[in-house]
């Protein structure tokens, strides 16, 4: 795979991002539906709700 | 492009997650509504509250905090951003010209057809950023901007173009010189078809920088009757190839720069030199990472006479793992400035679930080693001066073979983690490194300190929302102040809350205890965090450069927000 970094975190800054790792879910429309920063264990389960609950809409 | 920094590679991960969806967002933002200005932003806030003796961290101050705000807008064809930061209070450990406060930050760019222009104040980084990378770090304390011009051009398919001038920010002013440099990279595979259709991609690149500096501001004696005779123009270049194929990646790259005479290289007149070798091998499973560095007087900084983590130009990348468990991160390496050969060597591997090694859940290995070595040099004589002696100021400083090796080693650190999860409720993560740590090299003083550590971080899943993670810790040597013994638990009540309590405690030497207690905060993108903390001296490292920072005792409280 050919991915995507940006040397020196440029798209971090774009965003506006602080604390890594910060996750965000982006929806079929382009918009962000979901962000969660920082790290918390079990806050996957949050992160599979979410899925699921756009991917029903 | 960049395998060295683990910031990095968190943060590739992240963005390859969304990236996939992200992509039509650009297109349906472009193609529909043409006037949209997005807004974005983030504010942060650490303020700590002394509790004690407040001598020790040699501060008076009540209460202090680095706060920073900042907000950026976007459209189809300009970007503004400003950031404000309050640093007049700060945490301890700083530089002393870190304090204050102001709007340290501010841009316009303006982007059209294939070209983007940025005045104000901007970040870059060219290549692996040898020879020149501005950026914020802001646990360093790294904010180290140009103030001035860049333009980005993207003139054809395959060929970027950078170009930028402008002065170097060093805390609440400018540094007088100024910076101008160019970079190129051009994409080969865009344009070889061949190497395109069998999955090979091709990137080279160039890069140059100049610093204009002028000498009246530095008088510096050689002897009694003889000042240096300082350069105005200092100036470095960089070349790079990259080459991935399928699995496989290869970089090399290779920087040169002038004369330049500085307190870092002890105002010597030889060029300085870096040469990387960076391969790696990348499948599903398995990775492989062989890297090797040599770098030899390459500190480069907008003000000669600085010294300290201000005023750099450019970041020779760490070749040393960043470790982020506590007693892992007791004897952190710094990048030495003058010169080092450096080697670095990773292994991944995951055991696939349902296999007899893997067991039921599978199995992840992981096993590093860097070595990082002084280089062999000979002091160079001044010519026709009798009484400056041999690799003094003044003199061209030393002569050093590319293949030779010194007599020290700076660092070593060989280490092996295993994380299996045993069952639904049980994972476990065990780590042992052995490490070599050169004080005197580092610090000044203080000797080779090698130390045995051993650290076990097992997760309980107690309930669909409840996780307890506890860390065990232990640091063996006989040097310095001997052994270590470090515990955490840590309780999440996801989605939310998160219960931390730790405490460090030196059983060799001291018998000094360095507790702390923490509860955290989370809702979306805001994260708050508030406790009560002892927190040893020592450094904090982050890609190979450090800040030290001193100890410690009081209430923390952190507060982010992104939007």
């Amino acid at each position: 795979m050919r991915c995507c970094s940006t040397p020196n975190g440029d798209f971090k800054r774009a965003l506006g991002v602080q604390l890594i790792p910060y996750v965000l879910i982006v929806d079929g429309n382009g918009k962000i539906a979901y962000k969660h920063n920082g790290y918390t264990d079990g806050a996957e389960n949050e992160l599979i709700e979410k899925v699921r609950e756009l991917l029903s809409k | 492009m960049n395998h060295v920094n683990k910031h990095y590679r968190t943060l590739l991960l992240a963005a390859c997650i969304m990236l996939p969806a992200a992509l039509p967002a650009q297109e349906a933002g472009e193609s529909g509504d043409k006037k949209k200005v997005t807004v974005s932003g983030s504010v942060q806030s650490d303020v700590q509250i002394p509790t004690g003796h407040t001598e020790a961290d040699k501060s008076n101050d009540d209460v202090r905090t680095n706060t920073y705000a900042e907000v950026n807008a976007m459209s189809k064809w300009v970007d503004a951003g400003v950031r404000f930061a309050y640093l007049e209070h700060p945490l301890p450990g700083y530089e002393a010209d870190f304090k204050g406060w102001g709007v340290p930050f501010y841009y316009v760019k303006g982007k059209f057809n294939v070209a983007e222009v940025t005045l104000g104040t901007f970040y870059d980084q060219f290549g692996s950023g040898f020879i020149f990378r501005t950026y914020e770090e802001r646990s360093l304390g790294i904010d180290n901007s140009i103030l001035g011009a860049r333009v980005a051009l993207n003139p054809v398919k395959g060929v970027h173009i950078k170009a930028l001038t402008g002065r170097q920010r060093r805390y609440w002013h400018h540094n007088k010189a100024w910076i101008t440099g160019a970079d190129m990279e051009l994409n080969l595979d865009q344009w070889i078809k061949p190497l395109a259709s069998s999955n090979t991609y091709v990137t080279l690149g160039a890069s140059w920088v100049n610093k204009r500096e002028k000498d009246s501001t530095d008088v510096i004696y050689a002897d009694n009757t003889h000042i240096l005779n300082l350069p105005t123009y200092v100036n470095a270049c960089d070349v790079r190839a990259q080459v991935q194929h399928g699995p496989y990646s290869v970089l090399l790259e290779y920087a040169r720069k002038g004369q330049d005479p500085s307190f870092d290289n002890g105002y010597t007149y030889g060029k300085g030199y870096v040469a990387m070798l960076s391969a790696s091998y990348s499948k599903r499973g398995l990775s492989l990472l062989l890297q090797a560095k040599r770098s030899d007087n390459f500190s480069f900084r907008s003000r000669r006479s600085m010294s300290g983590t201000s005023s750099m130009l450019n970041h020779l990348p760490a070749f040393t793992e960043d470790h982020t468990y506590t007693l892992a991160a007791l004897y952190p390496y710094a990048t030495h400035p003058m010169g080092e050969w450096a080697y670095q060597a990773q292994f991944g591997y995951n055991f696939k679930r349902r296999t007899t090694l893997g067991g039921r859940y599978g199995m992840n290995v992981k096993v590093n080693f860097s070595h990082v070595h002084s280089l062999k040099t000979i002091p160079t004589a001044a010519g026709g001066l009798p009484d400056i002696a041999p690799g003094a100021p003044g003199t061209d400083g030393y002569t050093s073979k590319f293949w030779g090796w010194g007599n020290s080693t700076y660092y070593q650190d060989i280490n092996a983690q295993i994380e299996r999860r045993f069952s639904r409720s049980f994972k476990l993560s065990v780590t042992y490194m052995n490490q070599f740590y050169n004080k005197t090299i580092v610090e000044g003083e203080g000797g080779m300190i090698h130390s045995d550590i051993m650290i076990a971080d097992a997760l309980f899943n107690l309930g669909a929302k409840t996780t307890l993670r506890t860390e065990l810790q232990y640091l063996a040597t006989k040097d310095d102040d001997g052994d270590w013994l470090f515990a955490l638990a840590e309780l999440s009540l996801a989605p939310h809350w998160m219960l931390t309590v730790s405490d460090e405690y030196n059983s060799g030497k001291t018998g000094e205890h360095y507790p702390g207690a923490y509860v955290t905060y989370n809702v979306g993108a805001h994260r708050l965090q508030a406790g009560w903390a002892r927190t040893k001296a020592g450094y904090n490292c982050s890609g190979g450069v450090c800040r030290y920072v001193p100890e410690t005792k009081g209430v923390v409280i952190s507060y982010n927000y992104n939007f």
